[in-house]
């Protein structure tokens, strides 16, 4: 039931009406939570190498970032897989726009 | 303690309660335990029936809120046991269906069609049932929204 214990974030997409949860757990790397984002978010156009997400609704660019433990917004991917993880406390997938200095 | 006399009797029970902790920690120091802070500490590791039923006594129910309507029902989810049960309740509250025979392949995106069901959470965030397992969902869960599907196209402020 439970193999090495669960971390479910909150996952909050600009525009969204409503957040979804995800395990961080069940993931190994960026590449596979990326993958995770595609089934959730099934009208999001994801390229993994530029960590650009497009929501094919409405044609719009989105970044994926996270809250981090010292409750800072930060870019996914920067850091190792497994400090991410550690240090993840929710996630949001932000419009390119409002990414400014980010990117 | 013959006396009817509210204060006296309040005065009773202080009193009476004052002697069994008193009782209960003499209790614990002969047998070397400490006494409990809380039921849960009890029986560390036990996570069994009588937890559950005391919780179910005492937690209220849900508000079950379908957006459009002006009133609301509730729902005691410690009644449920999973999600499909969840599904099964939701949809004999809000879709008009004498016959339920297609009720096999019942779960929480087809229990109210053109619908899909959110929770508010403890931290008043909307998210969608069904990512966490039925037991933590019951735990955070503060309220239930069927929203209808076609809100996925309304932009929102959020955050």
């Amino acid at each position: 039931m439970m193999k090495k214990g669960s971390k479910f974030v909150k996952v909050a997409m600009d525009g969204a009406p409503y957040l979804r949860k995800i395990d961080l757990q069940l993931h190994n790397s960026y590449q596979e939570l990326l993958c995770a984002f595609k089934d959730m978010f099934t009208f999001l156009t994801i390229s993994v190498n530029e960590r650009k997400m497009v929501n094919s609704a409405n044609g719009l660019e989105y970044v994926p970032t996270y809250e981090d433990k010292d409750g800072d917004w930060m870019l996914v991917g920067d850091v190792p897989w497994k400090m991410f993880v550690d240090s993840c406390q929710r996630m949001r997938l932000m419009k390119s726009s409002e990414a400014i200095g980010l990117v | 303690m013959n006396s009817f006399d509210p204060q006296k009797q309040e005065s009773f029970w202080q009193e009476r309660r004052a002697t069994s902790m008193e009782e209960s920690l003499k209790h614990y120091k002969a047998t070397n335990m400490a006494p409990p802070s809380n039921p849960r500490t009890m029986r560390p590791g036990f996570s069994g029936g009588f937890d559950d039923d005391l919780v179910a006594a005492v937690v209220p129910s849900v508000t079950v809120v379908l957006e459009g309507r002006s009133i609301c029902q509730r729902i005691s989810l410690h009644k449920h046991g999973s999600y499909q049960s969840l599904a099964r309740a939701l949809r004999q509250m809000f879709v008009d269906m004498a016959d339920s025979s297609n009720e096999t392949n019942l779960d929480l995106s087809n229990a109210i069609p053109g619908y899909l069901i959110a929770y508010e959470d403890m931290e008043n965030d909307l998210l969608l049932v069904g990512d966490l397992n039925w037991k933590d969902f019951v735990r955070v869960a503060k309220r239930i929204r069927i929203l209808p599907v076609k809100a996925k196209s309304r932009k929102q402020n959020k955050e």
